[in-house]
């Protein structure tokens, strides 16, 4: 199964960011498609997804449940929630007010959710190809035909958010993932387990005897994350390979890369951001401004810090790939940065993931040296050098974390 | 002043009537300042909270030759908008800060060192402390500018 192929590339998808998906086919492995908008742009993201799994290099995809969405109350709910609650024929999944407990999710709503997400799965292939030539036509590949499109790679059953064992939503996670298995028969079912946060992972994957998980840690930033997080996260993975289990990340950023010397088989992660996701749904205002990635600190910068570094001492972010061209961060489009940032995340996995601790932890912590005392020596206002800073300040927790246990 | 700038000054005065609160208080002084000193004429396009790389610039100026400019306002320490305008030097031809009074010396420093314009407004008056070094943005940023400046050139604050 590609999503357990070290190490998985996956990227979330976004309708903005169909540019970066067709035009960087090769440079990663498969497709993760959030639920919410699997359900709200049916036709335009299924002809999408299954244009682009009807190529010769055709992408595995699996769609991501959202069902934590459910599991809160939700007061400026968006239409792709309700389009979401719609597919498991239960508008009653979306609450403005009141708060969900467990006991609003009995053994047969659960099992009705279970049958309605197979169903969707299932019928994905076959139902949401209205737009599938014109997608195809973008592609290039005007030969591609319906009957060549996927279903997905694998069934990502629904699930809860759990803070431990014996939270009693875990015990519904774990039924409502029994259902889906149950409902699936032949096909590959697999369970996530949403952790509320990075203390709770170790626990849940130990209850569960799966060979093959998808996990999140609910809101872990990879960059803010001290060091005890980031060293519970791979003890988290250490443990699991010992025991046999193969996980794949439903979110993460470069440290997770890092993690395939602890089992971490692969990472999803949305263009241009999305490295982390809280489980509770945040207002937000739209989606966020476009940020340049900066290769050799494996994180996104906003485009006027990487500007004024790239014009105080180029070497701290120049980029030659073939979407930078050497440009300057304010000289790209919205595409370029988002396609440079797709491709040095490829390259990141290339040339580390065969990397030792060692060699990782001593690359992170040469790196950090060398670019704080640049910072330093760079003639920048306080504030300005203080984000710099902040931007280099993941390197040497991510090389503490590396070496724990 | 001639009566056309006199003219001039009325029209964007009557515009910003409502502006009362905040920063946005001294827009009325510093919109005729720029109009009395001929950085604002007839064909100059004026723009207030422009949209760039998420954040919001307080006014921007595109004139006829299409130079651009960009003004962060602010009633206290400048220390936020010394950094805002740095960034704004980034992409416009000037960058300028509006303060409602005198800067510090570091600050004033910064200014010089950054090559900002720094307009002081006491009410009634208006005093350049800084004149902005000219930039020169790149040609594909400094299109992205007037593109940004002019489609929100006729939004009134």
């Amino acid at each position: 199964m590609p999503l357990f192929e070290p190490f998985a590339h996956y990227l979330a998808y976004l309708a903005t960011d169909q540019e970066t998906f067709r035009g960087l086919r090769g440079l990663y492995d498969g497709v993760l498609v959030p639920g919410t908008i699997a359900a709200w742009q049916r036709q335009g993201t299924g002809g999408f997804v299954l244009s682009l799994s009807a190529t010769e290099a055709s992408p595995p995809y699996v769609i991501d449940s959202r069902f934590p969405l459910f599991q809160q109350s939700l007061p400026a709910a968006k239409q792709s929630h309700i389009a979401l609650a719609e597919i498991f024929e239960d508008p009653e999944l979306v609450r403005d007010t009141i708060e969900p407990v467990v006991g609003d999710f009995p053994d047969e709503r659960l099992r009705q959710y279970a049958e309605c997400w197979l169903a969707f799965n299932r019928a994905y292939g076959q139902s949401s190809v209205e737009k599938f030539d014109k997608y195809a036509a973008r592609l290039g590949e005007e030969a591609l035909h319906p009957d060549n499109a996927q279903t997905p790679e694998a069934i990502l059953a629904p699930y809860f958010v759990a803070s431990g064992a014996s939270d009693p939503w875990w015990e519904r996670a774990k039924l409502m993932f029994d259902y889906t298995q149950a409902a699936a028969g032949q096909l590959t079912c697999l369970r996530v387990v949403a952790a509320q946060d990075v203390y709770a992972l170790d626990e849940l994957l130990a209850d569960i005897e799966d060979t093959h998980v998808v996990v999140w840690v609910s809101g872990l930033d990879e960059h803010k994350a001290p060091v005890v997080k980031l060293s519970a996260y791979r003890s988290s993975l250490q443990a699991a390979q010992t025991r046999g289990q193969r996980i794949f990340a439903l979110y993460g950023g470069f440290f997770s890369v890092l993690q395939a010397t602890a089992g971490l088989t692969g990472a999803a992660h949305g263009v241009g951001f999305s490295e982390h996701r809280e489980w509770r749904e945040l207002p937000q205002s739209g989606a966020p401004p476009a940020r340049f990635y900066i290769r050799r600190w494996h994180r996104y910068a906003p485009r006027d810090l990487a500007q004024t570094l790239w014009e105080a001492d180029r070497t701290l972010c120049e980029c030659n790939c073939e979407h930078c061209g050497g440009r300057s961060p304010n000289e790209m489009d919205y595409h370029d940065l988002m396609k440079h940032s797709v491709f040095c995340r490829q390259q990141e996995i290339e040339e580390w993931r065969d990397r030792s601790v060692d060699e990782a932890t001593e690359s992170l912590t040469a790196e950090y040296e060398t670019s704080s005392n640049r910072i330093q020596g760079l003639m920048l206002l306080p504030a300005v050098k203080a984000r710099a800073l902040e931007l280099v300040s993941h390197l040497p927790n991510w090389a503490v974390a590396l070496k724990s246990p | 002043m001639s009566p056309a700038r006199e003219a001039l000054i009325q029209r964007h005065i009557e515009v910003l009537r409502s502006s009362r609160d905040g920063e946005a208080a001294l827009l009325p002084y510093l919109i005729g300042w720029l109009i009395s000193t001929g950085r604002i004429r007839h064909r100059t396009l004026v723009a207030y909270e422009v949209p760039w790389l998420g954040r919001r610039v307080d006014l921007a100026l595109l004139d006829s030759r299409g130079t651009t400019s960009a003004f962060e306002l602010k009633l206290g320490g400048i220390q936020r908008v010394l950094e805002q305008a740095s960034y704004n030097g980034l992409s416009f031809h000037r960058s300028w800060i509006v303060v409602g009074s005198r800067p510090r010396q570091n600050a004033l420093d910064w200014v010089r060192r950054l090559g900002l314009g720094l307009i002081l407004v006491r009410r009634p008056t208006v005093v350049l402390l800084a004149r902005p070094r000219g930039d020169q943005p790149g040609p594909v940023v400094a299109k992205r500018v007037r593109s940004a400046i002019s489609a929100r050139a006729a939004v009134i604050p």
